[in-house]
């Protein structure tokens, strides 16, 4: 209630109570986006998101909570993102298996701290991850990351992306599928060397 | 489960657990100042430029649409060496029309 009369107020033309949204919400904004961007992307993107929702502020819909549509607009402008990313993608799969040759011996043999540190080797997982996300079309990888990564219900990933929870099920079991296939192949260059 | 698919499935462990343990970017006092400067720009833009009524937005709304509408239209004349004075003619002589003209002959006075 508190939150409806500060966005009327700022719809009012009190810009600067709109300071207020943004400390409450910049934080689980950064953190949605820390989920789904590298790193060194996550500050500007959310400096985007708050600008475009106060710029979208007259169209919010107040039937939903407004926290919701503000990760709606996240979740969409990394759509965007990975869109952009993901028509001029490439994948030179034989450098990466050779980069990750020990990450992958380590991961096999369970000996966390013998190759890396383990900080060391969840970085360079995280390399793997994202070329291996960059492979899927941009909503199946959102979906992958909520659902699968992230840990989130389908009904939840289905409320925050608009769209059905069976359109949920299809797409997260069809980029494990291709994430599984990456991981497969991965091992298999890996045994080659 | 074979000792691929543990293979596999390890490291898919590995990969989830590295994104769940992911350093998570916390904002800046910069970072704010940053945000509010540009929303104050984009209050200002607003003000400066405003749309007074949903009237207006809803022309501007459709203002590309119905001038590539009126675009395409005007070619069509333009591309057809027929014009709409030509277009009437031939339709006053056309037989599917001629009885029509013919019943307002009294009311126009004879012209037809």
């Amino acid at each position: 209630m508190e939150e409806q009369a500060l966005i009327d107020r700022i719809m009012e033309g009190r810009v600067d109570e709109f300071a207020v949204l943004l400390a409450r919400y910049q934080g689980y904004v950064c953190r949605i986006l820390s989920g789904l961007l590298p790193s060194e992307l996550v500050t500007d993107m959310a400096h985007e998101v708050f600008v475009e929702a106060f710029r979208g502020l007259a169209g919010y819909q107040r039937r939903t909570a407004f926290k919701h549509w503000l990760a709606g607009i996240a979740l969409k402008r990394c759509q965007d993102h990975w869109r952009r990313q993901y028509r001029c993608r490439e994948t030179p799969f034989s450098t990466l298996a050779e980069e990750h040759q020990p990450w992958l011996e380590m991961v096999l043999a369970d000996e966390a701290s013998a190759v890396h540190s383990r900080s060391e080797a969840d970085a360079e997982a995280r390399e793997i991850l994202s070329r291996a996300l960059a492979t899927l079309p941009p909503k199946d990888r959102l979906v992958l990351t909520l659902v699968h990564l992230e840990g989130c219900s389908v009904r939840e990933t289905a409320a925050m992306l608009g769209i059905s929870t069976i359109n949920v099920k299809v797409r997260a079991h069809r980029s494990r599928k291709t994430l599984r296939t990456f991981i497969t192949a991965l091992l298999a260059e890996g045994e080659q060397r | 489960m074979t000792s691929k698919q543990k293979s596999e499935e390890r490291v898919e462990q590995a990969l989830i657990h590295a994104h769940r343990h992911r350093p998570e970017v916390t904002p800046d006092a910069a970072f704010s100042q940053a945000v509010m400067r540009q929303v104050r720009m984009e209050a200002h833009r607003a003000a400066v430029a405003p749309l007074p009524d949903t009237g207006l937005r809803l022309i501007w709304r459709f203002a590309l649409a119905t001038c590539s509408v009126a675009a395409l239209g005007l070619a069509l004349v333009l591309a057809t060496d027929s014009g709409t004075e030509l277009l009437a003619l031939h339709l006053s002589f056309d037989p599917l029309f001629s009885p029509s003209w013919s019943l307002l002959a009294p009311t126009l006075g004879g012209l037809l």
